[in-house]
């Protein structure tokens, strides 16, 4: 019965005339695109890794979007794509699709994203350091912590407990404070 | 000053505040770009490439063919059955595993993923090491020997009283060359500082990159267990 639910959910997901995403999910991978790069700016220090990263992650969205369940939140399930090819990108697993879809083409405009990311601030260059002396599994926990998930939501994105998560991030919390100390 | 993470996280949603206004991406420009003007690429992608498949078939139907006329003839028989048996499974294989990879779904939670993603890497990288190891002792003489009888007729066991022995030597030196080469590549990878294909090359043989996937699917199960890993 579930999985009969399962497949009528995901089937919702697409137009039956077409295999192209509904009107509706394109309006939420519109309303939710800043999660790309945000994901990309905590797994990419370089800006042209930033570019691939996003182009990557738009191609697999789209790719993914015939089997959206409606059943899970749509930011969550782009979440879950944006740091789970984040992550083979870091891990250099992930095929390279370069040029394959210019990115400019879609509108996505990477440099006015990175000016509101400016490192001359100092404060954002501390968020800087802290990321990048994190592992790739942490990072997904910081980021989400930043972005205001709890930890319900967080552990919903990553597949562990409320629980592990809420140590985790109190781990990088103290991390954070004894660099500060050290300092 | 000591900044903490609640205070980073003021910083963070500001700069996404200026994110919303800065970044445009439409659905009309989407759909134009990966269902009109891109079409092609975004199938070929998807599709991902039979590449084994296509180098495969014209051996498999060579093999096939020779298998069918000496299967009388143990000395051509068995390097044939060798040979067709290699390029079979090893095509199964890359197909197989080309079509998990494109089947993954990036939806499901991190871990799971991952997980899937690096026990598919294990299986590629332990595909490509014994493809690459088998490989180099098959398709030397076992290859030669099919390729001449086939295709010109010739005997190569018949053609100098040394030949035998040549053939057996070689042979011999292929099953011996298999934990060589992984000997051998342990160590050049870590003492050659040479190019990255290369270093990638000794790794795969020497069987470090299946290591270093088993490591994170370690930490994966840590991470999910609760324990800490750093």
């Amino acid at each position: 019965m579930q999985a009969a639910n399962s497949t009528a959910n995901q089937m919702q997901a697409t137009d039956p005339t077409e295999s192209e995403p509904s009107a509706d999910l394109l309006a939420q991978l519109e309303a939710h695109k800043r999660i790309l790069y945000k994901v990309a700016y905590t797994y990419c220090r370089d800006r042209d890794d930033r570019q691939d990263l996003v182009q990557e992650m738009l191609i697999q969205v789209w790719r993914s979007l015939p089997r959206f369940d409606r059943r899970v939140k749509f930011s969550t399930w782009m979440y879950r794509i944006a740091v789970n090819v984040a992550i083979s990108h870091y891990r250099n697993e992930s095929r390279r699709i370069r040029n394959t879809v210019p990115i400019d083409e879609l509108g996505f405009d990477i440099a006015a994203a990175d000016r509101c990311f400016d490192e001359d601030d100092a404060n954002l260059r501390v968020l800087r350091n802290l990321i990048d002396g994190l592992d790739e599994m942490n990072r997904a926990l910081i980021l989400l912590f930043l972005e205001g998930f709890n930890a319900e939501d967080i552990a919903d994105v990553v597949g562990i407990s409320a629980t592990n998560v809420s140590t985790r991030i109190n781990r990088i919390k103290s991390k954070l404070h004894a660099e500060f100390k050290a300092a | 000053m000591e900044m903490t993470l609640d205070q980073l996280k003021t910083e963070w949603a500001a700069r996404d505040r200026l994110l919303q206004d800065s970044i445009r991406l439409h659905g009309r420009l989407l759909r134009e770009s990966f269902v009109d003007k891109h079409r092609t690429r975004m199938e070929r992608l998807a599709a991902g490439g039979n590449f084994e498949l296509l180098f495969a078939l014209p051996f498999l139907a060579f093999f096939g063919w020779f298998i069918a006329r000496h299967i009388a003839q143990p000395e051509f028989l068995l390097p044939a059955v060798a040979l067709q048996a290699w390029t079979l499974v090893f095509a199964v294989l890359g197909i197989q595993q080309r079509q998990k990879l494109q089947n993954l779904d990036y939806g499901q939670p991190v871990i799971e993923l991952q997980r899937s993603v690096e026990r598919l890497k294990i299986a590629r990288l332990a595909t490509f090491k014994w493809a690459f190891l088998t490989g180099q002792l098959l398709w030397w003489v076992p290859f030669v020997l099919v390729l001449f009888k086939g295709l010109f007729g010739v005997n190569l066991y018949t053609v100098s009283t040394f030949m035998p022995r040549f053939i057996a030597c070689n042979i011999l030196f292929g099953v011996a060359a298999i934990p060589c080469a992984i000997w051998a590549s342990r160590r050049i990878g870590d003492r050659c500082g040479g190019s990255e294909r290369f270093r990638k090359f000794t790794d795969g043989i020497a069987g470090r990159d299946i290591a270093a996937a088993r490591e994170f699917l370690d930490r994966l199960a840590r991470l999910e267990r609760g324990e800490t890993s750093d």
